[in-house]
């Protein structure tokens, strides 16, 4: 099997959001996006004393793209307009197709507020098709024991197939623009092969540790490795213990307009996102 | 008459005679807005200049977890603009719009380059005018760096005497940069010191 090559390696810069400092590999001046991958926060990992207030990000509005959450550590609450009120806890992911528009919040959950610990998340902006952008909305959670692990290297490597499919083993995630989504734990000194098809765009984003990934050292944590559609594999050599998140889709090619919370394809859509949320037309969740 | 508002806001900085208030009058385009009434949209050009007659507007962004950031409000005789899109052409990144109904005059950048060659001293005027914004501003930012929340709120009394008890709380602190909770505790504090 041929490696892909690796395209660019993007280190997140720190971003002020509220009160919080969060990290963003992409939109960056140096990677403006991945197609179809818009956005990718990196929150934390932050520690948390007893009797917090972590995470409070009140009801707000999405259109056009989906808003996916992985947890890393900690815990995240998440409820919308479609009625969905759920905990996910580390390991587990929450993606949601914001399709035609819908309100929900992420926030803290009374538990981890009382006890405290260790907040780390990522939430990708998966973009949609025009196709696709006012399809219905909807809301997949799945905890860690839902999601299966491929092990390699004797176990060393632990892939959690979130959505699309490694060897024999299908994530839950049903994706509706075939979006395939793994978090990998390497061992050091531990090896791993991601099969990768190369007709779709991919990347690999390290939120600690020390790899080479096919045969580029991967200096420090918080990067963002792309690759060129040159190959069916990629190939990480960890040195230390290290996590990774690999995301795989098609590349859109489409014009995008997105300001605040919603990603269209033109100006004018974003304006018709604002007019429908303030009239309601995107639903009300209360507190 | 309205235009009596914006000349008594030239007067302060430059002496204009009656054939050059004449000729400034032409180019002042007069709009009313309804309260939540858009005037500049984000991804828009900005291309006019704003003054305030009366209402208050709002020129804020909206972050990708639809928090809003209220970099300013222009209360009666401000002048407000996206000096970013103004000035380099480029789409504006913020959206101004009425916080109640408001009365403006909008001047096309276009008329006041024409006005700046027609009547020089205008230049002296703008510069005052940008000179205070660029001092408010990074007073502003320094402030939101460095001072309390409480010494924020204070700061905001004084620069907005006429309108602060107008404009919603949630609204204020988004312009401080806390929770409207936070800053009700602040309110009642002051209130009871």
């Amino acid at each position: 099997m041929k490696t892909r090559s690796v395209q660019q390696v993007t280190v997140a810069t720190q971003v002020q959001m509220g009160k919080d400092f969060i990290y963003q590999p992409f939109p960056s001046h140096q990677l403006r996006q991945v197609d179809p991958f818009i956005l990718l926060h990196h929150w934390g990992p932050y520690q948390f004393p007893p009797n917090n207030d972590a995470l409070a990000l009140d009801a707000h509005p999405h259109r056009g793209f989906e808003p996916v959450t992985f947890i890393f550590s900690g815990e995240v609450w998440h409820r919308d307009t479609m009625g969905n009120n759920s905990i996910i806890k580390d390991g587990g992911v929450q993606w949601m197709t914001a399709g035609k528009g819908v309100l929900h919040s992420e926030m803290g959950t009374d538990e981890f507020h009382k006890k405290g610990g260790t907040l780390e998340i990522i939430q990708v902006w998966m973009n949609l098709p025009k196709r696709l952008k006012m399809t219905e909305p909807n809301y997949q959670g799945f905890q860690k024991d839902s999601i299966p692990v491929v092990n390699q290297d004797s176990g060393k490597v632990k892939i959690a197939v979130v959505s699309g499919k490694v060897d024999n083993t299908t994530g839950p995630i049903k994706s509706i623009t075939g979006i395939s989504a793994y978090t990998i734990y390497m061992d050091a000194n531990s090896k791993a092969s991601i099969p990768t098809n190369a007709d779709k765009n991919a990347m690999l984003y390290m939120l600690d540790g020390s790899a080479i990934v096919n045969g580029k050292k991967i200096e420090q944590g918080r990067s963002a490795i792309t690759f060129n559609n040159d190959g069916t594999e990629i190939n990480i050599e960890a040195s230390e213990a290290s996590k990774f998140l690999y995301l795989e889709g098609e590349e859109l090619k489409e014009p995008v307009a997105q300001y605040g919370p919603f990603v269209m394809n033109t100006t004018e859509e974003l304006h018709q996102a604002f007019e429908d949320f303030q009239s309601g037309k995107m639903g009300v969740l209360n507190d | 008459m309205k235009e009596e508002t914006i000349f008594k806001n030239i007067a302060r900085h430059i002496k204009l005679d009656e054939e050059e208030k004449k000729y400034f009058q032409t180019i002042l385009l007069y709009k009313q807005l309804k309260k939540g009434e858009v005037l500049l949209n984000y991804g828009e050009i900005c291309t006019h200049q704003y003054f305030v007659i009366s209402g208050c507007l709002r020129n804020y962004s909206i972050d990708e977890y639809g928090k809003e950031h209220i970099m300013m409000f222009a209360a009666p005789d401000w002048w407000t603009s996206d000096m970013y899109s103004y000035v380099t052409g480029l789409p504006s990144e913020f959206i101004i719009d009425a916080l109640v109904d408001t009365e403006v005059f909008e001047i096309r950048k276009t008329d006041m380059d024409k006005v700046y060659e027609q009547i020089p001293k205008f230049e002296r005027f703008f510069r005052i005018l940008f000179q205070n914004a660029i001092v408010n501003n990074s007073r502003r930012i320094n402030s939101s760096m460095s001072a309390p929340a409480e010494d924020r709120y204070q700061a905001f009394i004084k620069q907005y005497p006429n309108i602060y008890q107008q404009i919603p709380l949630k609204y204020i602190a988004s312009y401080l940069g806390i929770s409207p909770e936070f800053l009700s505790k602040i309110r009642n504090k002051i209130a009871h010191s």
